[in-house]
């Protein structure tokens, strides 16, 4: 079955971009930058301020002046949003589709209104590293191109490593603008040390949370065999209702942890089932609401 | 002396435990529990701790469960065997059908006595025994071999008929004997009236049963009978017949003389118990042809109170004369059970089976209680 309808998506992002212009905030909104950024034309220099890039320090100038200038430039500076999408083998769970085809759907809409707004879009898939990379696309007529590599990327399998991946993603990319995590956070220590490496290094995390509330729910007392999916570690065992009650708790627990974190550290966040979200649902994904339970 | 076994009633339902047996060990092995793909392992680490040493219990658990299970299905399939503790058998039956045995008594001959005691003899065998038949008089003769088919062998007992010829019971026994199926006890069971040689002297065997069918009642016959012409007078002959009464009461019959089929001569006999008597009539006739004696003892055996002959006409170039006779010498008139064969028939031998199934499924039912307390309930809740 085809991961993205091309023709039905189209509609649908067209609809959702549509309602992302009129809203305020979202996932992509940015705070104002606090120096002056430039665009691509030169239009004149001044003082070097901490935070500037490095890049457009004018040496020359600075040797004539004896001091740091940096030069500004005119027009609209360039804005990158990139897609942080997790491939690990714990997203190929789910049914009647998996999380990793919720994802990329999520990811083919946060795709679509970055290109939209004339951003640069990179999505990279990663399990414990980065694996795929799709981009960097500019400009509406790769919109096309951005639906079928997300078609193409491989299904998920791995292992997560966020916390690795986000410290290799924070030295290859340098590139400002908002980071689009989506992930199951399945382990959420990781990301969570993740998530504070690209807070730290200031590429404005914003997490989209793939909740599978019922993941467990086939689960039931009595002899069962227990597989985890990205350790491949196998638990034969007769469950006791004890013990399945106990995990209950601990995964209730679990799935409140990146949310507790990302409040605690300010970082959007919205949670979202793991069926292919509807227009509605689309809307407060953009909108970084998590809908009422 | 073959040691008390257990048999299988129906061996055949064991192919059937076999094959129930084998599908449930591929049942066993077919099964895997369910297999759940979990998204957390590190939670399970909480819960379970360790995978492998949750393993080796959960395996051992579970083989002991299968092995249960398997158990409880080859003691169901076994019971269905019916399984009996019991001592088999190969039970012979030998039918005297000597022509005494059509003596008429208070319910018949004494054929149809013996009979209807032989049924009542098969209906007390177990479906696992095995019967035969063999028939004494003249030569033995096997009826129906040893087989566990009853209704086969009571089928061939209604084809045994008497037949005027001396019962040889003896060699008989010698003939049931060599009817024993393998791997079984063999008993013969003797039904006759006692009216053979060596019935009272002879001692038949230990496995040898004795079932009289004869009783008391008077029997008379006649023994002898002669007859011889006079010299000189062709026309004139003198009959000689002997009539034994082996009974214990005194016997008065009329005795018939017949020429021809035309009767020339009555006269009333009376035979005291356990005496001869005889009777002389002089009788005057020239023809010759058939000729009869009868003696109408009502009691009397059916073929016994007749002889026949042919009397030489008078111009007979050798007739027999004074004191040759030309007679006729009947010399089985011991028509009366002696003693030791009158009795009532024995009562027929129960055949005891100590049937097992019951035994089998109630231990199925403990072991399956046993595994669902101790396994399945308390492993689950």
């Amino acid at each position: 079955m085809s991961r993205l309808a091309h023709s039905d998506t189209l509609a649908e992002l067209q609809a959702l971009a549509l309602a992302a212009r009129r809203l305020r905030g979202g996932i992509l909104e940015e705070r104002p930058p606090r120096l002056p950024v430039g665009g691509t034309e030169l239009s004149g220099y001044r003082d070097y301020a901490p935070g500037d890039d490095h890049r457009h320090v004018d040496w020359n100038v600075c040797a004539r002046h004896d001091e740091l200038r940096v030069r500004q430039f005119a027009g609209r500076p360039d804005r990158h949003v990139r897609v942080l999408l997790d491939c690990s083998a714990s997203m190929g769970l789910g049914s009647p589709v998996s999380r990793f085809e919720a994802a990329c759907r999520i990811a083919a809409a946060v795709g679509y209104l970055a290109i939209d707004r004339e951003a640069c879009l990179s999505v990279l898939a990663f399990s414990d590293r980065l694996e795929h990379r799709i981009g960097p696309l500019r400009g509406r007529g790769r919109i096309g191109t951005l639906l079928n590599e997300l078609e193409s990327l491989p299904a998920a399998e791995g292992k997560t490593d966020f916390h690795g991946v986000a410290e290799s993603f924070v030295r290859l990319d340098h590139a400002n603008g908002p980071v689009v995590v989506i992930s199951d956070f399945c382990e959420p220590q990781a990301f969570e040390a993740g998530l504070d490496v690209l807070r730290i290094a200031a590429r404005s995390p914003r997490v989209i949370h793939l909740l599978n509330p019922t993941e467990d729910e086939e689960i039931s007392p009595g002899d069962i065999e227990l597989v985890g999916v990205e350790s491949g570690e196998t638990w034969e065992v007769t469950l006791t209702e004890p013990q399945l009650r106990r995990y209950r708790e601990l995964a209730v627990a679990d799935r409140e942890r990146p949310r507790q974190h990302c409040k605690r550290t300010r970082i959007p966040y919205v949670c979202t089932g793991v069926a292919v979200p509807d227009i509605q649902g689309m809307r407060n994904i953009i909108a970084m609401r998590t809908p009422a339970p | 002396m073959i040691t008390p076994a257990i048999i299988l009633m129906r061996p055949s339902a064991l192919l059937w435990a076999l094959a129930a047996g084998a599908v449930v060990v591929f049942y066993l092995r077919a099964i895997r529990p369910p297999r759940v793909v979990v998204a957390r392992p590190n939670l399970w680490h909480e819960v379970l701790g360790e995978p492998r040493s949750a393993a080796g219990l959960w395996r051992r658990r579970r083989v002991v469960s299968g092995a249960i299970h398997v158990v409880i299905v080859l003691l169901i399939a076994l019971a269905a065997a019916d399984p009996c503790v019991r001592r088999p058998r190969t039970v012979v039956f030998v039918v005297d059908n000597s022509r005494s045995m059509e003596a008429v008594e208070e319910d018949g001959t004494r054929l149809t006595k013996a009979q209807s005691l032989l049924r009542e003899y098969l209906s007390t065998l177990g479906p696992r025994e095995y019967a035969a038949i063999v028939t004494t008089a003249g030569q033995p003769v096997v009826v129906s071999p040893a087989e566990q088919n009853l209704h086969r062998v009571a089928r061939a007992l209604k084809r045994v008929r008497s037949v005027d010829l001396p019962s040889r019971v003896r060699e008989a026994i010698d003939l049931a004997s060599e009817q024993t199926a393998n791997g079984t006890n063999s008993q013969i069971h003797v039904l006759s009236d006692g009216l053979f040689e060596g019935a009272v002297s002879e001692d038949l065997g230990p496995s040898v049963v004795d079932h009289p069918v004869g009783n008391s009642l008077a029997n008379a016959a006649m023994t002898r009978l002669a007859v011889r012409r006079y010299p000189g007078e062709a026309n004139r002959f003198q009959v000689i017949v002997e009539v034994t009464n082996a009974g214990d009461v005194a016997v008065t019959a009329p005795l018939q003389i017949f020429l021809n089929g035309e009767m020339i001569d009555e006269t009333e006999c009376t035979v005291d118990a356990y005496s001869t008597a005889t009777v002389v009539a002089d009788l005057a006739s020239e023809s010759s042809g058939p000729f009869v004696a009868m003696f109408h003892d009502e009691d009397a055996l059916v073929d016994d109170n007749r002889l026949d002959m042919v009397l030489p006409s008078a111009a007979d170039e050798s007739p027999p004369s004074f004191p040759e006779a030309f007679s006729v010498v009947r010399k089985a008139c011991n028509t009366q059970s002696p003693p030791e064969w009158i009795a009532e028939p024995g009562v027929p031998q129960r055949y005891g089976v100590v049937p097992l199934w019951p035994w089998l499924v109630a231990v199925a039912i403990v072991l399956l209680a046993f595994e669902w307390a101790l396994y399945h309930r308390r492993w689950t809740s």
